[in-house]
């Protein structure tokens, strides 16, 4: 059956992708918390921003994954599961612009974390 | 917002999630289940900077034990696609009751999955052989997976797909409120409502899993949930505990490992009911 073959030939390419991505994630934050770790100002500032990279990254590994899905299914002219794919991507792409409008309103978030955090660690700087 | 967290702190939310990561990978889950409590409980940390933590370490157990899964040709990737619509739609609702609910409520909830993950996890014998071939009527979204136990090809039918998606939905749902993976809730599910083989269960739900997680983590991200200071030791300690875990499922005995997490499971459940009457506590002395 080669419908059989095709899907396991993708499962392997895929599995291989996700693979790859989750260790180039974890190296970037790896990288990232070491930047931070020295405790030079600015290295801390990139390490920041790498550690972000990174967990940015693992949170668009499974959209990866979603699109090689649809192209897979377009290449097979499966168009239901084409828009089945389109629609899970949607879904994530308005959860996204839903955090994206919520973002803009009154942030209560500041104060709980540190009213929170602060005692039990003692010495937490919030800037 | 830039949370300045100390070294040692870090170290120690790296230990702890390469720990809870690895009790989960046990079982093949994620391990938020354990990891939110801890990070809690223990850590302090304020409950939605815990889930957001470990709604991302979710995905990364998620992709990197994906690997294993898909070599394996366990996973069901169109059922799973199908589901990950009623999980992703789950895990929206779960995103706007985050911003309603009150703290106490949510330690109130995950007491209660973690007293139902405790129940679900009791060891349960059940057998299967090749014969349990479905023979005509070919659906859709039945399958087949290579079984090196048995030595065969066993096929599958997938049954009662819509009480299969509302049950999805609100495993959604709890995972994007609590911070889990929820696949306490997915296996199960799947396993009632589909009848799928247990094996076919697990591989697909950990492959859901990313998904709807994505779904949470990115809004969560984008709200400032998701500090990168505690979520990068978390994540980094996770992907390693996951990894640990699998190693060590295969090397251990299942019954013994399941009422050690029972038992493990039952702690974590007091300890966030204490929690809730904690928050009303100091919620009322404000």
């Amino acid at each position: 059956m080669s419908s059989t073959t095709l899907t396991r030939r993708f499962e392997n390419r895929l599995a291989k992708i996700l693979s790859y991505g989750t260790w180039l994630a974890w190296g970037t934050i790896l990288l990232g918390g070491t930047l931070s770790a020295l405790t030079d100002r600015i290295t801390a500032g990139w390490g920041s921003t790498f550690v972000s990279a990174g967990i940015a990254l693992f949170i668009l590994l499974p959209v990866i994954t979603l699109t090689m899905l649809l192209i897979t299914f377009l290449k097979d002219r499966d168009y239901g599961f084409s828009a089945v794919a389109i629609l899970v991507l949607a879904i994530l792409f308005l959860s996204l612009s839903l955090g994206i409008i919520s973002r803009g309103a009154p942030k209560k978030l500041v104060t709980p974390h540190s009213r929170h955090f602060a005692p039990a660690l003692g010495a937490v700087f919030c800037r | 917002m830039l949370i300045i967290v100390p070294v040692g702190f870090q170290f120690w939310l790296l230990a702890v999630s390469l720990v809870a990561s690895a009790l989960g990978g046990m079982l093949g889950m994620a391990g938020g289940i354990f990891l939110v409590p801890v990070l809690t409980v223990f850590g302090r940390l304020d409950i939605h900077t815990a889930i957001g933590a470990s709604i991302v370490s979710v995905i990364a157990c998620s992709c990197a034990s994906a690997k294993s899964f898909l070599g394996a040709h366990l996973t069901n990737v169109r059922l799973a696609l199908v589901l990950e619509v009623a999980t992703t739609c789950g895990a929206l609702t779960g995103v706007l009751l985050s911003r309603v609910f009150p703290a106490s409520y949510l330690f109130l909830a995950f007491a209660l999955v973690l007293l139902l993950s405790a129940q679900q996890m009791l060891p349960r014998h059940r057998k299967r052989d090749c014969a349990s071939s479905p023979g005509q009527d070919w659906h859709l979204f039945d399958s087949s997976y290579p079984d090196p136990v048995l030595g065969c090809t066993i096929q599958y039918r997938v049954r009662r797909l819509p009480l299969g998606m509302a049950l999805m939905y609100g495993a959604g749902l709890v995972s994007a409120l609590l911070g889990i993976g929820s696949g306490v809730l997915k296996v199960p599910a799947m396993d009632t409502a589909l009848r799928l083989p247990i094996k076919v269960s697990s591989a697909t739900s950990s492959f859901m899993i990313g998904v709807t997680a994505a779904a949470s983590a990115g809004a969560y991200f984008i709200l400032g949930d998701v500090v990168s200071s505690i979520a990068g030791p978390v994540v980094l300690g996770s992907v390693i505990g996951s990894l640990l875990g699998a190693r060590i499922l295969l090397a251990v005995s299942n019954d013994r490992i399941r009422l050690l997490l029972v038992a493990v499971l039952l702690l974590l459940a007091a300890q966030m009911i204490m929690q809730t009457f904690g928050i009303i506590r100091i919620n009322g002395g404000v």
